[in-house]
């Protein structure tokens, strides 16, 4: 199975969540179980640093897409970061989820 | 065992350099039907435990029902195919509890399916079949004998059926992974159509490693006239992929019939989708081009932009928005399309990501391949380089669609020679190529009417008269001189006289709209010649 290391950093009201590896259909399914888990209502603020993730396939972006329908649902903020350039960024263009979620260099 | 080979069957393999052939294709034979096997497995079983009846039932696709679908013992229980819902009856209990029971009373109270207590038994024991926690089925053995089986009998029972469960999930996923190979190639790998005009070429590669990804492209001509163009990329794998593939490249199909605008369809396709599965994701490229050919209106679904190629141009992408995949967002969103001038020797390719997506290039050096790689030609050669250079001898880990599509450019435009189907549906496409050819050789509209229905008419009297069912060919040959059209209609079929109270007007009209109208008709079939002056000759 792929490998990709999720580190979860709470901030007060703020939850930081970064990315390292490789996201596919491999372990989509267990990153969204993961990342769902960890994510309480009463946050305002959700940050996704894909600066370390190396590649995501169209599995891994129909994750970031769910992730982004149930935090609209919650009226929680959603922030990504993906460095210009990187596979991740390319992805996010491509896919037009930067209409949907504001991207951070 | 070594069973004696049957007289009928296959001739010992000859010894030779080639013989490792055939192994290998005995090697890989066809499985025996699985209720052959699992028959097999329940006549020893019943045997075994000294069982009046071993049967075993599987769930439905869905998961809320058991149906019985092989039985030593009580083979009307497959017959009928009883469903038992999960959850009710001795097998639903085993099912939804997933361990072994022991039944010591045999009655509608306790057994969901009638045939079993009609069939006088009076003891049950069953055991679910389950593999990496999944459950695959159920294995129940019946006894009229009171009291013959305990839970003491469970143990041995489940070591049998914890093998079974093996076979089944084998079973599934071979099976499934063979449906999706099939219905992929049978849905992508076909022949494009044949629009004058246009050419076409596409790839289709599957994963090597995981298996078929739900990859496709589509090229489709519309009663209009129109061409559509569909790329896209289901974010499943196997079976469920090949699935969802099919079901949206169908709905874009019949949605195209209705609306010309491609982001009309891809909204459609989004409530479709939404509607059967709410966690799909698919992305998708589709192009709509005018009967002209002249524009392609261009909507894009999360879906990589197409390239183009112009003439006197560098390739580029297309400058359209990317709205969001199929299937994402809380609501459907409103979604663009462009339009996009097709001049003469316009090249345009659509492709999904597993082409620009490789392990060992940038997704950068992988665009600058493909846009050094679309130049304008042939779009066999266009596909041929592309994939050489992007992909070369390296293995495949992520489907890939690629489709080339090139507006030829004008060569010869004072004759057009093709061939049509001598049926009913040809008619539209004689009009569109009419339609499009009439007005570069200095035809008024009054003219193309005129023609448009004159021609029509001796197309339809061979396509009504010419050929038996079998049917036949229908050729036409359209000229133009500096200040007339003339167009040659003929058939290889024999002419009946005419029937029906429509019999006759044809050549009435046509003799009213042309100047020349003259029938040919012999042993080799029927030609119709028509000429008509021009009523505003550009030369």
């Amino acid at each position: 199975m792929t490998e990709v290391e999720i580190d979860f950093r709470p901030e007060g009201d703020t939850l930081g969540i970064v990315l390292c590896g490789e996201i596919d259909l491999s372990n989509s399914e267990s990153v969204r179980n993961e990342i769902f888990a960890a994510i309480s209502n009463d946050l305002t603020l959700v940050h996704l640093d894909l600066a370390e993730l190396h590649r995501i396939d169209s599995a891994g972006m129909r994750l970031l897409f769910a992730l982004a329908e149930r935090l609209q649902l919650l009226r929680v903020a959603y922030l990504v970061t993906a460095p210009p350039g990187s596979r991740p960024r390319h992805m996010l263009e491509r896919t037009g989820f930067d209409t949907l979620v504001q991207i951070r260099d | 065992m070594i069973s004696p080979r049957s007289e009928a069957g296959p001739p010992p393999v000859p010894e030779g350099p080639f013989s490792w052939i055939r192994k290998l294709a005995e090697a890989t034979s066809p499985r025996p039907p699985l209720v052959e096997v699992l028959h097999e497995i329940l006549n020893r079983v019943r045997t075994l435990f000294h069982a009046d009846t071993a049967t075993i039932l599987l769930p439905t696709e869905d998961g809320t029902h058991l149906v019985p679908r092989a039985s030593a013992g009580v083979p009307e229980a497959v017959h009928q195919a009883i469903p038992i819902p999960v959850g009710r009856g001795f097998s639903g209990r085993i099912a939804t509890e997933r361990t072994a029971l022991v039944l010591n009373h045999v009655d509608s109270s306790t057994v969901a399916n009638p045939l079993l207590w009609e069939k006088g038994l009076r003891n049950l024991i069953g055991v679910p079949l389950l593999s990496a926690d999944a459950l695959f089925g159920i294995l129940h053995l019946g006894s009229g004998q009171p009291g013959r089986y305990t839970y003491r009998d469970t143990r041995p029972l489940q070591i049998i059926a914890d093998d079974i469960a093996v076979l089944l999930q084998n079973h599934r996923s071979h099976n499934e992974s063979v449906a999706a190979t099939v219905l992929q190639h049978a849905l992508v790998d076909r022949q494009l159509p044949r629009i004058s005009g246009m050419e076409f070429s596409a790839r289709y590669v599957s994963a090597q490693s995981t298996g078929i990804g739900g990859d496709w492209y589509d090229v489709f001509p519309l009663p209009s006239g129109a061409v559509c163009f569909v790329v896209g990329d289901v974010a499943e794998r196997g079976y469920a992929a090949t699935m969802l593939m099919s079901k949206s490249r169908e709905a874009l199909r019949v949605y195209a019939l209705d609306h010309a605008d491609p982001a009309v369809l891809l909204n459609k396709l989004d409530r479709y989708i939404r509607y059967c599965d709410s966690s799909a994701m698919i992305t998708i490229a589709c192009g709509i081009l005018d009967p002209s050919l002249k524009c392609l209106h261009l909507s894009v679904a999360g879906h990589p932009k197409p390239v183009f190629t112009k003439p006197g141009s560098d390739a580029h992408l297309a400058d359209v928005p990317v709205d969001l995949p199929i299937g994402v967002g809380l609501t459907t969103q409103k979604r663009h399309s462009v339009m996009i001038e097709i001049p003469y020797g316009t090249t345009a390719v659509f492709y999904t990501d597993g082409l620009i997506d490789r392990p060992h290039k940038s997704t950068e050096e992988s665009m600058r391949l493909l846009y050094e790689n679309v130049r304008s030609g042939s779009p066999e050669s266009v596909c041929g380089r592309i994939m050489s250079q992007l992909i070369g001898s390296e293995s495949v880990d992520d489907d890939i669609a690629l489709l080339a599509v090139h507006r030829q450019n004008f060569q010869n435009p004072s004759t057009m020679d093709f061939e049509l189907d001598a049926v009913p549906e040809s008619l539209t496409n004689l009009r569109v190529t009419l339609r499009r050819w009439l007005p570069t050789v200095g035809a008024s509209e009054d003219d193309i009417g005129d023609l448009l229905v004159a021609v029509g008419e001796a197309a339809a009297n061979t396509i009504e008269h010419a050929y038996g069912p079998t049917g036949g060919v229908l050729h036409v040959l359209l000229e133009a001189h500096s200040d007339e059209i003339r167009a040659t209609i003929s058939d290889t079929g024999a002419w009946r006289s005419p029937r029906g109270e429509h019999g006759g007007r044809g050549t009435e009209l046509m003799h009213r709209l042309c100047d020349v109208v003259r029938v040919d008709s012999g042993t080799d079939g029927t030609t119709v010649v028509l000429h008509k002056q021009l009523s505003n000759p550009t030369e």
